[in-house]
């Protein structure tokens, strides 16, 4: 489940107000798990809607509801810029 | 037999079991107490510090027990919350009931998320409700839900709630009576094939071991919470490669099915509005969570709960303390014969209650305001403001809350950091928020600030000297923390993923109830605890008692004025400053005689690195169940009686004229500012170590006791050492 040909981009790399489809992931398993649960799943869209004041974390807004998370924990989540 | 008839008497007792469970914020607590009213209990699950919320309530005329989960996103147990829950659910809870019937608590505008985890629930095979909360919020979205259709599809009474208000209560009561007569389970996920063959062969590898909600867990948590038998692990990686080699991800599987099934089952259920408005969340979120305008606002609440924790509760702790004194002083009328038993009773029994209750105030009111904060749902967006600047340090941004209340007292403090769920964060916090300046660290920079400093130095280097000094454990406690997080709390960090509640209007009787409750579980558990302490320095304050050292301090007080003892004691009958100068000096000496000043006198030679004489180590010392005692203990060793406060002349004169035997003064500058360091570090507060016990358990706070103090006292001898290097 990777990204085809393209070099990988990752959640939190996104900047305020992009807009990406998660295409895959990578890293640690236990937030990975945490992360689908929520339902951060491949093929969803997200949108990082806050960057904190200093940074991070970030907030991303989904189907429904928003999830803050660390850039450090974002990474897990390989995405597509729309 | 014994076992036979204490079962008895268990079944007797064994009422039916309601469990509610559900994500975070989807008005758990808010439908518990609709359901239980006042009936209702809070205390502690073994061996872990979540807090377990039982009470009762009346389900078609019949008394049942019901008990409030902690909020979970999932089995998945990331977290000791979410541990918790499976553990109860699955029965393997010591103490606590297998649930008979389990009301799963869904927020309604956020309907597919929140029936992840009722789908892991459902595995459990136990009769369900679904209680679809929020419904106001729903409507207001104009999210339409067909509640039959989702009840027929689920197979479990599906009922609209609305908490915060009361409505649907009764309707969830029938549907509870309905579930546990009919036995309503919902539906579990129709697994493909490779998830049914891979679950066989762990159930028959492992002999059947497991139940299917267990077997769920080990199969898809690859990093899993329950330990697995080392003899299972063979099963385990077994079944995942059946997984594997059918192109199905371990990681990933559970969730993409799942979601999968879950959107077959609300496909028609419901009903989104076709053109997505900003909601009201998110329109205040861009103000409150702005990387400016956010900031200024939150720094203003915080000046509002730190102005009402430090100022407010101020009269009405002087309150406590004139009402306690003023029973002190009644109860110590009437025992006027009998010295020994006055004392007890005045400075122990009534001291004692009286020093549990003077915290109240500021507990109430910071929980007054956790409350609000939480419920509001704005708790989380401070969190998201200030993580950064906590996580580097294996802090998080709810540690926030706590350490600022820290600053006005400790207790409230760490009894606050419930609010964090990340439990290696949360103890990482309780363990450095006393090293936060509290108010009972005042007194003590402003008596040895103004003796020595102001005179000397001027009010404005005085006035900066006490400001500096209530950073020293802040400056201490993030290096701290970076310590105990790299090398003494060796457990997995949990990730900082926090759900962005929508804001709600915090109802003021869930508001209030909380406050009541947290005030009522300290004054019972804590307020035991400070207790036993009280009396316990008491008695060491006030025995052996010789009995000749009043006839002695009397004939020294005689021989230094040049009086035989009879006339002296002719003098103080008549004069009362003369009575009061002797009974001042037989005080002193009386505690000079006592166990803790005999201690004082024998450590002295420990903090003679910090230049401390041994009144100041008798101080030091009767100063660790309550920092702030040092001036009232330093009255009374400097015979000038234990009613002198911090801006006494005549303490500040004694203290300044006082000479080691070789004449040269006590208190120079680097003994000053040990002192001070070692009162700004040390662990001097029985009250806050009561509530360490308490909130987490009893080795925790010695630890605190040891390195707190431990670390005060390096931290006095390096300012001694320091100092006097660089006055010389
Ligand atoms: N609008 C609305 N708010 C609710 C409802 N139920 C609870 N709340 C509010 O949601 C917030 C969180 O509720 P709480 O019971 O603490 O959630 P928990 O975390 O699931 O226990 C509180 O401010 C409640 O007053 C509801 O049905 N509708």
């Amino acid at each position: 489940m990777g990204v085809e040909g393209l070099a990988n981009v990752f959640l939190s790399e996104l900047k305020r107000q992009q807009r990406a489809r998660i295409t895959g992931f990578t890293g640690r398993i236990a937030i990975t798990q945490r992360l689908m649960a929520m339902g951060m799943l491949p093929g969803r869209d997200v949108e990082v809607v806050q960057v904190a004041p200093f940074g991070d974390p970030v907030t991303v807004q989904l189907d429904s509801g928003r999830v803050s998370l660390r850039r450090s924990e974002a990474s897990v989540l390989q995405v597509e810029p729309a | 037999m014994e076992a036979t008839q204490t079962s008895t008497v268990n079944e007797a007792i064994g009422q039916i079991e309601i469990a509610l469970v559900g994500n975070p914020n989807t008005g758990k607590t808010t439908l518990f107490n609709r359901l239980t009213g006042v009936r209702q209990r809070v205390g502690n699950y073994p061996g872990v510090t979540v807090e377990k919320k039982a009470g009762s309530t009346r389900i078609a005329g019949e008394a049942m027990a019901v008990i409030d989960l902690p909020g979970a996103y999932s089995l998945a147990a990331a977290s000791l919350d979410e541990r918790v829950v499976f553990d109860v659910l699955t029965g393997h809870m010591a103490g606590t009931k297998k649930p008979d019937v389990i009301v799963c608590v869904v927020d309604a505008a956020n309907l597919m998320r929140n029936l992840f985890l009722a789908s892991q629930i459902s595995e459990l095979g136990l009769p369900m409700v679904i209680a679809l909360n929020m419904w106001d919020q729903a409507r207001d979205r104009n999210i339409v839900i067909d509640t039959q259709l989702l009840s027929d599809r689920l197979g479990v009474p599906v009922v609209p709630t609305v908490a915060a208000k009361g409505e649907g209560i009764e309707e969830l009561r029938d549907a509870i009576a309905h579930a546990l007569e009919d036995e309503t389970r919902m539906v579990t996920v129709d697994w493909p094939q490779p998830v049914v063959d891979a679950d066989a062969q762990f159930h028959r590898a492992t002999d059947q071991a497991y139940a299917a909600a267990e077997r769920t867990r080990f199969l898809f948590d690859i990093d899993c919470c329950i330990e697995l038998p080392a003899e299972h692990r063979k099963a385990q990686t077994d079944a995942r490669q059946i997984l594997t080699d059918n192109d199905l991800d371990p990681i990933s599987t559970e969730a993409v099915l799942r979601y999968g099934f879950l959107a077959e089952q609300i496909e028609g259920v419901i009903t989104h509005p076709t053109q997505r408005k900003a909601t009201t969340t998110e329109s205040v979120d861009k103000v409150l969570t702005h990387r400016f305008w956010g900031l200024i606002i939150f720094v203003a609440l915080m000046w509002v709960v730190f102005q009402s924790i430090y100022t407010w509760a101020g009269p009405m702790m002087d309150g406590i303390d004139w009402l306690f004194g003023s029973i002190g002083d009644w109860a110590g009328g009437l025992l006027e014969g009998s010295p020994m038993l006055q004392s007890l009773v005045v400075d122990g029994v009534i001291g004692g209650v009286g020093g549990v209750v003077i915290f109240l105030p500021q507990i109430l009111i910071l929980f007054l305001f956790i409350a609000i904060l939480e419920d509001s749902g704005y708790m989380a967006r401070a969190a998201f403001l200030m993580d950064k600047l906590f996580s580097w340090c294996g802090l998080n941004g709810k540690s926030f809350v706590p350490m600022l209340s820290g600053y006005a007292c400790a207790i409230p403090g760490v009894m606050g950091a419930r609010t964090i769920e990340d439990p290696k964060a949360r103890l990482t916090t309780i363990l450095i928020v006393p090293l936060m300046s509290c108010s009972a660290r005042l007194p003590v920079y402003i008596l040895f600030i103004g003796a020595f400093v102001e005179p000397v130095h001027g009010a404005t280097i005085a006035a900066l000297c006490l400001f500096a000094m209530h950073f020293v454990g802040l400056a201490v406690a993030l290096p701290i923390a970076v310590v105990m997080n790299r090398f003494i709390l060796r457990t997995k960090p949990s990730p900082f993923v926090l759900e962005m509640p929508s804001y709600h209007v915090p109802q003021a009787r869930d508001v209030l109830w909380r406050m009541w409750d947290r005030g009522k579980e300290f004054l019972i558990r804590a307020g035991t605890v400070i207790f036993a302490f009280t009396i316990i320095i008491w008695a060491l304050l006030y025995f052996p008692r010789p009995a000749d050292v009043e006839t002695r301090v009397t004939e020294q007080h005689a021989v230094a004025q040049n009086i035989t003892v009879d006339e002296l004691t002719a003098l103080v009958e008549t004069d009362e400053d003369a009575a009061g100068l002797l009974q001042h000096a037989i005080d002193s000496a009386y505690m000079e005689q006592s166990y803790m000043g005999r201690a004082g006198k024998a450590a002295q030679p420990v903090f003679a690195p910090a230049g401390f004489d041994w009144k100041t180590t008798v101080g030091v010392l009767a100063s660790f169940p309550a920092r702030e005692v040092i001036i009232a203990t330093l009255g009374i060793t400097y015979s000038l009686g234990g009613e002198e406060d911090e801006e006494s002349d005549a303490l500040r004169d004694a203290m300044a004229a006082s000479t080691h035997p070789d004449g040269s003064p006590v208190f120079t500058l680097p003994v000053v500012f040990a002192v001070m360091v070692f009162f700004a570090l040390c662990s001097q507060c029985g009250a806050t170590l009561a509530v360490i016990v308490r909130e987490l358990n009893w080795r925790w706070a010695v630890f605190t006791f040891v390195y707190m103090t431990v670390l005060a006292w390096i931290g006095a001898v390096a300012t001694y050492q320091v100092g006097s290097m660089i006055a010389a």
